[in-house]
């Protein structure tokens, strides 16, 4: 590789690293429009009737908590301001760490009591097959909780048997095993903040109706957090998507330009050479 | 040639496949007992998966160690790390003590987090050299690379609503078409399989090689 292009490489690297650091330190407040899943999902969420239990479906955790993070923060956010309850369920042995060190410790849960307004089963090993069991029997599958009490020692639990007594699904990560054992059994209604690449998998389920509201990751959340009106590490995300991507929008153009450049100069180069 | 053994499995195989799947169709108590008690030992089993696992992660770094193969101190280090976890992580609260949960915050989030976010400077690079228009199946994807891009880029679709409302007409319609033919064919793929599974014709992959 020549040494130009060594150091245009370099130059780029350097560009894209401020293009994210700059905006996650010093947000720039760049208009962030609403998708209208994720308001879909925003407003599926809001109405919710009192009482209504909700299951948390994660996989949060390592590798995707930079992308789903920020939407497992404000949608719990969401939950701490209505009168519901809800069960964390961890598909990732990470995510109940995360949840219990990284969000709900750090958030004021407005009067929401462990075990009576919210549980957090922890994870289960065996990934589908888990949430199946989970379903059929929750008392069984997991007799204890993330903390190690038993589950029917917590007084929200007494009445919460199986997944017919689940009556909404927040799914963040993985979607399709939510939709094949709780979604397709007991008709619950799902709402899925996923990775933005998958999007376009998940779609046909949001048209067929399976699925009401899909929120596309850290873009997503940080529009999320703008329905919450309450702006955190999302909305300050938006703006390093939208930097980086005008930043390879640019480097594509110039790319383009050198190509042809260098085509133009060859095909002279060969009429010369005639 | 009749082998016991894999008859057995067979039909062990079938049983089970009915004992879950019947339920799905009929309201039979006893059948869903007994496919709950087996999703049940299914998940005992994954856990029990997990300890092979670290079983065979301790033989295989212990080999290395002892037959002293060349870098075999990362193979040591990788033993020592995973002992202190493993202590740490067993230690009452189990799974919540501070100094586990530092470690998981402060080593193995940002570790893992950095691995990845390290593709961003890679995809930047690629991006320049594979959207070229260097003929016309290049131009379509280069222009079909640069909407995607427009799409989800928020400053863009604020100054241009309409992107976004065709953004999202082409994951509604040609996007989710495609997909859905997809998913239903794999639905169906995985029918067959059940099918084959329940019938006792599905052998696995060795034995069909075979």
């Amino acid at each position: 590789m020549s040494v130009i292009a060594t150091k245009i490489r370099y130059i780029t690297y350097l560009l894209v690293a401020i293009s994210v650091i700059v905006p996650l330190i010093r947000p720039l407040g760049l208009p962030i429009p609403i998708t209208p899943t994720t308001r879909q999902a925003y407003e599926a969420i809001q109405n919710l009737p009192e009482g209504t239990v909700i299951l948390i479906y994660t996989t949060i955790g390592g590798p995707n908590w930079p992308e789903l993070g920020p939407c497992a923060k404000i949608v719990l956010q969401q939950l701490v301001d209505l009168p519901v309850k809800f069960i964390i369920y961890s598909q990732f042995f990470g995510s109940s760490l995360m949840y219990e060190t990284k969000i709900i410790a750090k958030m004021d849960m407005k009067g929401k009591e462990y075990g009576v307004d919210y549980v957090d089963i922890g994870y289960i090993a065996g990934e589908e097959t888990a949430l199946a069991a989970w379903v059929d029997d929750i008392h069984k599958t997991s007799s204890q909780d993330y903390f190690g009490n038993p589950i029917s020692s917590l007084p929200m639990m007494k009445n919460i048997r199986t997944g017919a007594d689940i009556d909404f699904v927040i799914v963040i990560g993985h979607l399709e095993p939510v939709l094949r054992q709780v979604q397709a059994l007991y008709g619950t209604p799902v709402t899925c903040f996923a990775w933005a690449n998958v999007i376009s998998f998940y779609m046909p389920y949001v048209i067929s109706g399976q699925v009401s509201g899909l929120v596309p990751g850290l873009k997503g959340a940080g529009e999320y957090e703008l329905l919450m009106k309450s702006p955190g590490v999302g909305a300050a995300s938006s703006d390093a998507i939208s930097i980086t991507h005008l930043l390879v929008i640019g480097i594509i153009i110039y790319g383009n330009y050198d190509y042809l450049k260098k085509k133009g100069k060859r095909q002279k180069d060969v009429q010369g050479g005639i | 040639m009749f082998d016991v053994k894999k008859e057995i499995s067979t039909l062990i195989l079938i049983v089970v496949s009915l004992i879950v799947l019947l339920p799905f169709f009929f309201d039979l108590p006893i059948l869903n007992i007994i496919g709950t008690e087996m999703k049940v030992w299914a998940v005992i089993l994954s856990g029990i998966a997990f300890g092979i696992g670290a079983i065979n992660f301790v033989a295989y770094h212990s080999k290395k160690v002892i037959e002293k193969k060349k870098g075999s101190y990362i193979n040591a280090w990788t033993l020592i790390v995973m002992v202190i976890v493993l202590i740490l992580g067993l230690l009452p609260p189990i799974g919540d003590r501070s100094e586990f949960v530092w470690i998981y915050n402060a080593i193995i989030l940002p570790g893992t987090n950095t691995t990845l976010s390290l593709l961003t400077f890679f995809i930047f690079s690629a991006a320049s050299r594979s959207f070229i228009a260097r003929d016309r199946k290049s131009g379509i994807f280069l222009l079909s690379g640069i909407f995607i891009l427009f799409m989800n880029t928020p400053i863009i679709t604020s100054i241009l609503p309409s992107l976004l409302e065709f953004g999202q007409w082409i994951l509604k319609v040609p996007s989710a078409a495609g997909f859905r033919a997809f998913t239903i064919a794999t639905g169906l793929g995985t029918l067959s399989w059940a099918y084959r599974t329940i019938v006792g014709a599905e052998k696995g992959a060795e034995l069909t090689a075979q």
